[in-house]
């Protein structure tokens, strides 16, 4: 891993077309801003990590559980 | 085979292609429908090469009114897809200890099919207020403001 040091402000190129900038800092917390070609998909980290463990529990479901299930959900009261 | 709707046979141009796989099964690219025939709310996504995976979807327009997804360019050009209207959107749906009543959809990480050219993916809504545990039948949302915000993860 490549491991660099950067002040509020400044910002880093990836593969001359992603530029990571440093927004702000407080606390441990690090707002970053990104420049990214719109084909460049961004996601956190976690949000991925929470898709795939969905995706794992997901995969799982049991058959017998559909013969249950309405066709749509109940009309607010 | 699959493990929960015995021997069937597949077309081969019934498959859909999934060149990403999916978050956690990302070996699996090929998938088909077994539909509900009763209930068209709702299908099955089974993946062809493993009997074990296969995913129940939900329309999530029909239980989530104001739900709305967003389809990048990038996601368009892979999937082929010229109108976004003709994509259509799915919500993969948990079961908890197969309790019926304790359905969750997953509306931040919506499955896109384009029917057309049987193309499919996984799409990873970053910045909105979905999770990947909606309530399908405890709640009911009539707008977007009544989606509960948790900043897109979960706890």
């Amino acid at each position: 891993m490549l491991v660099l040091t950067r002040r509020v402000n400044e910002a880093i190129i990836i593969d001359n077309r992603i530029k990571i900038t440093v927004v702000a800092i407080e606390d441990d917390k690090i707002r970053l801003g990104i420049d990214a070609p719109p084909e460049v998909p961004i996601v956190r980290e976690e949000l991925l990590a929470a898709v795939a463990n969905a995706n794992k529990v997901a995969a799982r479901t049991p058959a017998v559980a559909v013969g249950n299930l309405p066709l749509k959900a109940p009309q607010p009261k | 085979m699959t493990s929960r709707f015995g021997t069937l046979e597949i077309n081969p141009s019934d498959l859909l292609h999934f060149p990403q796989g999916i978050p956690a099964f990302e070996h699996l690219k090929e998938f088909f429908f077994y539909p509900i025939p009763e209930n068209p709310a709702f299908t099955w996504l089974q993946a062809a090469a493993d009997p074990e995976v296969a995913f129940l979807l939900v329309d999530p327009f029909l239980f989530f009114p104001g739900y709305a997804v967003d389809l990048p360019a990038r996601l368009q050009e892979e999937l082929a897809i010229k109108d976004p209207a003709d994509a259509l959107v799915y919500a993969v749906v948990t079961i908890p200890d197969g309790d019926i009543r304790r359905a969750t959809a997953n509306l931040v990480g919506p499955i896109i099919i384009n029917p057309t050219v049987r193309l499919g993916m996984q799409l990873i809504l970053e910045g909105t207020k979905y999770t990947t545990r909606h309530q399908l039948f405890k709640e009911s949302f009539s707008d977007d403001e009544s989606i509960p915000s948790s900043g897109g993860n979960e706890g």
